[in-house]
This record gives C-alpha cells, sequence and structure tokens, in this order.
C-alpha cells in the first residue's frame, strides 16, 4: 500500500489555496496512493469535506481524518483517526486550548473552510499555527482515548519536531511511531535514527504537503495491507505499518 | 534610539537590513507561541530561534528588529523573508543576558 499520512489543506494558512477537498483526493488517487490523511494545523475543520470528496471520487481510497497538533512545546504531532466523530471530538479538546490570537492572513495566509464541493463555508478567524496548551506529555493518552494514533512529526526537522524542541524523545512516552520528513535522504535516515536512539520506532514517511504537487512525493509504501481504517490505527500505536 | 544607531553601537552583524525604527524596550523569548503574545511593537527581540517563523512573529507583534544571539545563523528562509518584509534582524555571538545587559544600558540614556 502506498501512503501519505500528512497532507495539509487550504485550512492550513501556510498551506495553499489549491488544496482544496477534491483537489487533494484526486491528486492522491493519480499518485496511486492506496491511504491519506488530512492533517491540518490545529483543526479538523476541513476533514469532512475531504472524507466526503473521496467518497464521491475516489471510494478505494482510504482516508483517515486528522490534525497535526501543535503541543504547548511548539512540538508538531500527527494525530490520526479511523472516525471523523472521534477526530471532532478529540478537535474540541483542542480547540479550547488553543491560542486566542487572531490570525493574520496578510501574514500568515488565508485559513479557507470548504465543502466536499470546494464550495466556501467560511474562514477559521483564530491562528491555527500556534502552540495549544497540551503538553507533549499527555498527548499519547488523549488520542488514545479518542481511538487514535498520536505520532510525532518530522522529527529530524529543526524546528517544531519532538527531537528540536527537547533534545530527545523520551522513551517514557507512549509513541510507538515516528515521522521522518521527505527531506531526510535514505542514507541518512539509519543514521539519524541510530544518534538518536529511534531503532526501535516504526517510521512513517511522509510528504507533509502544502501544495498539490507535493502529495505522495515521500513514496511512503508498505508491504501490509489493511482491510479498515481501524486496524491501520491500531497497527500505528503497536507494530507499526 | 534607532535600530540602525543600535546594531552600530552594539557592533551587530546585519542578517537583513529593514527600516530604520524607533526602539522603546526589549524582550527575550524563544518559543514563538509565547512571543508572538507577549512582545510588544518598538522592542528588541533577542532570540536564539532562527526559523523562518520568526520573521512571521516580528511582523505580527511589530518589534523594532530581531537579534540572533548565542552565535545562532539564521536559516537562509529568514533572512530572505525577512528583506522583503523590511525587518531588521542582526546577530551576535554573545549571549542573549550580555546583549539584553547592553541593550538595557543603552535604553536607559
Amino acid at each position: 500500500m502506498n501512503y501519505d499520512l500528512h497532507i495539509h489543506s487550504c485550512l492550513s494558512p501556510c498551506g495553499d489555496e489549491e488544496m482544496t477537498p477534491n483537489n487533494i483526493v484526486n491528486m492522491a488517487a493519480l499518485c496511486g496512493l492506496d491511504v491519506i490523511a488530512l492533517c491540518d494545523h490545529n483543526s479538523c475543520g476541513n476533514c469532512e469535506a475531504v472524507l466526503k470528496a473521496a467518497a464521491k471520487n475516489c471510494p478505494n481510497m482510504m482516508v483517515l481524518p486528522g490534525m497535526e497538533l501543535e503541543t504547548a512545546e511548539e512540538i508538531h504531532v500527527l494525530c490520526l483517526f479511523a472516525d471523523l466523530n472521534d477526530a471532532l471530538a478529540f478537535e474540541k479538546i483542542v480547540r479550547a486550548a488553543r491560542s486566542p490570537i487572531e490570525n493574520r492572513p496578510d501574514i500568515y495566509g488565508r485559513q479557507v473552510l470548504r465543502d466536499e464541493n470546494d464550495e466556501l463555508i467560511g474562514f477559521e478567524p483564530k491562528l491555527l499555527v500556534t502552540a495549544a496548551s497540551i503538553p507533549i506529555d499527555s498527548v499519547p493518552a488523549l488520542v488514545r482515548k479518542h481511538n487514535g494514533a498520536a505520532i510525532p512529526a518530522h522529527i529530524d526537522r529543526e524546528s517544531n519536531s519532538i527531537i528540536s524542541n527537547l533534545g530527545f524523545l523520551s522513551p517514557d512516552m507512549d509513541f510507538q511511531t515516528i515521522e521522518l520528513s521527505k527531506k531526510l535522504f535514505s542514507p541518512k535516515k539509519a543514521e539519524f535514527l541510530e544518534k538518536n536512539r529511534l531503532m526501535r520506532y516504526n517510521v512513517l514517511l511522509d510528504s507533509d504537503a502544502h501544495y498539490l504537487e507535493d502529495i505522495g512525493s515521500a513514496n511512503g509504501t508498505t508491504d501490509a495491507v489493511f482491510s479498515s481504517k481501524k486496524q491501520l490505527i491500531q497497527r500505528l500505536v503497536t507494530t507499526g505499518i | 534610539m534607532t535600530t540602525d544607531a543600535y546594531a552600530k553601537t552594539l557592533n551587530l552583524e546585519t542578517v537583513s537590513t529593514g527600516k530604520d525604527r524607533a526602539i522603546t524596550g526589549c524582550y527575550i523569548g524563544d518559543l514563538l507561541s509565547w512571543v508572538m503574545g507577549r512582545a510588544s511593537a518598538g522592542q528588541v527581540w533577542l532570540t536564539i530561534m532562527s526559523n523562518v517563523n520568526v520573521a512571521a512573529v516580528a511582523s505580527m507583534t511589530e518589534v523594532a528588529c530581531v537579534v540572533l544571539c548565542e552565535g545562532v545563523k539564521p536559516d537562509p528562509e529568514l533572512a530572505e523573508r525577512a528583506e522583503k518584509l523590511e525587518l531588521p534582524i542582526f546577530r551576535t555571538d554573545r549571549s542573549a543576558y550580555e546583549t539584553a545587559a547592553a541593550t538595557y544600558e543603552l535604553l536607559k540614556e
């Protein structure tokens, strides 16, 4: 199965406005992806639209509702769910913990909400690319409580990663899977994982796509076949995919 | 005191040139979400954060300039973005503490 579990939509201020629900799922299908996840910053606002657009255009593709949470320590964590209602219940908690700072579209870009036909619903007024007051230690349990999988994002990046912000990934934190950015080229992967004592984790390779042409660009692939989203989430929090 | 004179007096290295702005105070912080809600217009912002998002936070808070301390080198993207936004960014090998102390002395006058 080919996967890309870290894709932004036009709701992320840094996401290109061409990243509409239909464009995302159609591009993912064109790239031959079998499973994708929508992970906007601190919001699941476009998840329903993307799920519906996928059901309409490419019913065989598996789409996980998700979020790229920014913790109190400014660490980015992918939070993936099998069920939209679980994602939305989780989002409610994040919403309450989000910063009250208003978005400045002139600086950050617009935060666009669209429906499954790509029609404009509105704009998220609060800035999504900033920390929510949720500490990293509490994230694995909180996401699990909502039947989801928490995955430290782009762990090799120099900003907003658990390694850059906390120095190392504590084995006391209940993460089983981590994500590497596509910037880390294959020969350096093993070296990086060894140096940071991350050999025991399952590793995902995602694009962190903010533009249509980035979708699928990390070439994430697995021999495993999943019959359901639930099974996929289960694997992400245990043995990996 | 303005940013140009400030940089010259403290012998700061220029990362990006911007409009010469008046300095009213100083703020120190590295966690961008924290700085975003607390730095004020006209302040010198001392930080070790060199990510491109520094430019966005500096614009938003309208700080007078940014000083990258402790020998931190800016991400090329940050220098580029700051140039576009006409935001002055400087750098120094001195610590945030030393830079803040020197800034305090200058602003006291």
